[in-house]
């Protein structure tokens, strides 16, 4: 490529792509346009900007423990949880400068702080654990990525950064492809392991532990019935456009014997189809959905589990997917008694998909916990292109179960590594005896499926060195010395799991890992990932993670990144790093 | 209407035509075009109280035109070039050129921010160089120093792209 050739293009570009004069409207049409938005905006935007009083008294009613003199000046410092908790992290987390204007008598302008009702479920960090006291770490499947496609919707259309009890990093990890190799013969799982110093604090290991599926060949899938149970309640009214395109690319996959029901609950629940396999009737019906009425959430999922086993297929694929903006605002809507039901019908082989949606109004705590407890996943729809990542592209994973109540259990040898510490799966946690006790429920993996997991490990012989990392001072034990030392190997992985189906005991499988395995790409991308989330939730345990250094480094291992992800990913964290300035 | 709308008023009919002509050159269709540029209007316009005054707010809106047009396209890039309508031009259309041409536009839409808004607005757009870099908020002299290191940039890039072939 030559200048002169450059040039050429480019002319060619200016002159031949350049708008005819007749492709526009006029100015003054667009003008209006624009106007008319603008007043939208402005009805929607700063809502009502809240008196000092306001907010003194929500933090009394939320924070009883605080001293009367005490709140005003707290409330600059409140950690993110009572920031969570008293539901103004929108305007506290984008702009910490912000707060302070609030106790002004007078709005700064352009900075009036918007309300939101959205809701997270605040999780805590994981602090390293030291591995004499505890070698044990046990934590559930989850493959969830409904946080990540939230993550975009704020950065890349919202302009603002996430408030960081929304970042969850085990679903920012979770939501990249890696290329770890497939299970041979009829292993149902096969782990692959990779290690480097953590980004954040090069003394730190990050050690990766990845979990690959068998890929599965689609025709040889079990028939699959389909509830779709969708929220057609008016605050789903401006994601409606795109429910109804994700569901028509659905149904354009279904293969013969598949079935499909469509149970809508807005202004009442009413079933539109019952175990049809007639794609064409069910593009029609897809095609006539609209929004309306408000929510009776929890006599919608009633009606969806009564199909789903009137029409369940013995041995096959029966799902519910239910499509939801979180807000059950009418009928059997306490969380408790919804998750009761939901829990209830874990055994009888249907699962439940949740893809929430929508914005302002959009409940990930419930959404989350219903996938959770109803042996499915939860996802996030922001766009066309995520409704079809989940429905049509990932469709074989995240809609046939292989494998349920998957647990991992890493047991650390004492003799390589001081201390350790889990990234994300907070939500997922479990004691280390609840690793064999079948009664305990945990999440779902399905075919062709990847799972990744990261710890930061403090290796024994760097132990002197990062005495102030935050690892909980114990008392020398007296009794236990390190058994397995001289034992080069560095840690044991267990997997444990069930059928997706019938009361059959579990399943239980060991891998050891020698020592400190080496780098690979998966692991380069997951570190850059990682890092990006520790800043995000500007991690206690990672002050000198950030975003810009993270951004450099995922661009350093785009990979061959066939779907576009990381790249994406590359300009969130641009925009983020942006933001956070 | 208040004084933040006036401002917006002025810019629009000031510029429309110009961003325009560059977001068409990227998007392909008038339709998106004028989407593009509402939407990046309003972004502006949600935190109009930020700017320091009508040069910066209008800076910005070039800025954000731009991304918001290659963020476009990204997310259709699966519908293929559905969404396009150029006029078909009397000169032969022969595979080669197309193919470079496509492989130009993705070389654009991956350089960092600073260097594809100087393609743009400087190469692309209907605008003088002495035009463009007023509107984006630099001298002259900058402006071609961008372009020049964007040039450079791009056709290192496109020869990556000839030796893969």
């Amino acid at each position: 490529m030559n200048d002169m050739l450059l040039d050429g293009l480019l002319t060619q570009w200016k002159t031949e792509r350049a708008p005819r004069p007749g492709d526009f409207s006029s100015n003054a049409s667009f003008e209006r346009r624009f106007f008319t938005a603008v007043r939208i905006e402005k009805q929607k935007r700063p809502r009502k900007a809240p008196r000092p009083s306001d907010l003194v008294n929500l933090i009394r009613k939320l924070r009883p423990a605080f001293e009367p003199s005490e709140r005003v000046c707290a409330s600059f410092s409140l950690p993110p949880a009572a920031m969570a908790a008293s539901r103004i992290h929108c305007c506290c987390s984008a702009a910490p400068g912000l707060i302070g204007g609030l106790f002004d008598d007078a709005p700064v302008p352009g900075s009036a702080p918007v309300f939101d009702t959205e809701e997270y479920k605040t999780v805590g960090e994981r602090p390293f654990v030291a591995v004499t006291t505890n070698p044990l770490s046990t934590f559930g499947a989850d493959v969830d990525s409904a946080m990540y496609a939230n993550l975009r919707r704020m950065v890349l259309k919202e302009d603002r950064l996430p408030p960081p009890e929304a970042v969850r990093l085990e679903e920012l990890i979770n939501y990249f492809g890696y290329d770890y190799p497939q299970p041979e013969g009829k292993a149902v799982m096969r782990p692959h392991f990779a290690s480097g110093a953590a980004p954040w604090a090069p003394e730190r290991r990050l050690l990766l532990i990845g979990v690959q599926t068998p890929v599965p060949d689609r025709e040889k899938l079990p028939a699959s019935h389909y509830v779709f149970l969708i929220d057609n309640s008016g605050s789903m009214d401006d994601v409606f456009p795109m429910v109804r395109e994700a569901m028509t690319a659905l149904a354009g996959n279904l293969r013969s014997g598949d079935k499909v029901s469509i149970v809508t609950y807005g202004g009442d629940v009413r079933v539109l189809l019952e175990g049809c396999s007639d794609v064409s009737t069910v593009c029609e019906v897809i095609a006539k959905l609209e929004a309306e009425g408000c929510t009776p959430g929890g006599e919608g999922i009633q009606k969806a589990y009564a199909l789903a086993e009137k029409h369940f297929i013995p041995g096959g694929n029966n799902r519910i997917v239910l499509i939801t903006d979180g807000d059950f605002n009418v009928g059997a809507s306490s969380e408790a008694e919804l998750v009761e039901m939901v829990k209830a019908k874990r055994d009888t082989g249907i699962y439940l998909t949740v893809a929430g949606c929508g914005m302002g109004n959009y409940k990930d705590n419930k959404i989350k916990m219903l996938a959770n407890k109803g042996n499915g996943n939860a996802f996030y729809l922001d766009s066309m292109r995520e409704a079809k990542r989940v429905f049509v592209h990932g469709m074989t994973g995240n809609m046939y179960a292989l494998a349920r109540d998957v647990k991992f259990q890493v047991e650390f040898n004492p003799a390589q590594v001081f201390a350790y510490r889990l990234l994300g799966y907070e939500l997922r946690d479990m004691t280390d005896r609840d690793f064999s006790d079948d009664k305990k429920e945990s999440g779902t993996v399905g075919q062709g499926q990847q799972l990744t997991a990261l710890y930061e490990i403090i290796p024994a012989d760097a132990a002197a060195s990062v005495k102030n990392a935050a690892v909980p001072k114990m008392p020398p034990l007296k009794y236990q010395t390190a058994s397995a030392s001289g034992s080069e190997e560095l840690l044991t992985f267990r997997i444990r799991w069930r059928e997706p189906q019938g009361k059959k005991a579990a399943r239980e499988e060991a891998f050891s890992v020698p020592g400190l395995p080496p780098e690979d790409e998966n692991w380069n991308w997951a570190a850059a990932v990682a890092e990006a989330g520790l800043a995000l939730r500007s991690s206690a345990f990672a002050p000198a993670a950030s975003l810009k250094h993270a951004a450099k480094q995922a661009q350093q291992h785009l990979g061959e990144d066939p779907s576009g992800d990381r790249a994406e990913f590359l300009l969130l964290l641009r925009r983020a790093a942006e933001l956070s300035r | 209407m208040d004084e933040i709308e006036m401002r917006f008023q002025r810019l629009c009919r000031e510029e429309l035509s110009y961003l325009r002509g560059g977001v068409f050159r990227i998007v392909g269709n008038a339709a998106d075009t004028d989407d593009v540029i509402q939407e990046a209007l309003l972004r502006a316009f949600r935190r109009a109280g930020s700017f320091r005054g009508d040069a910066d707010l209008r800076s910005w809106v070039y800025r954000i035109a731009v991304n918001c047009a290659f963020d476009l396209l990204r997310e259709r890039k699966r519908e293929a070039e559905a969404g396009r309508q150029y006029a078909e031009t009397a000169s032969e259309k022969d595979e080669k050129t197309e193919k470079r041409l496509a492989e130009l536009e993705k070389a654009v839409s991956e350089l960092p921010e600073l260097y594809r808004e100087a393609i743009v607005w400087g190469c692309l757009a209907d605008l003088s160089g002495s035009e463009a870099a007023a509107r984006l908020g630099c001298s002259e002299n900058t402006l071609y120093q961008r372009v020049f290191k964007a040039r450079q940039m791009l056709k290192k890039a496109m020869t990556q792209k000839e030796v893969a072939r």
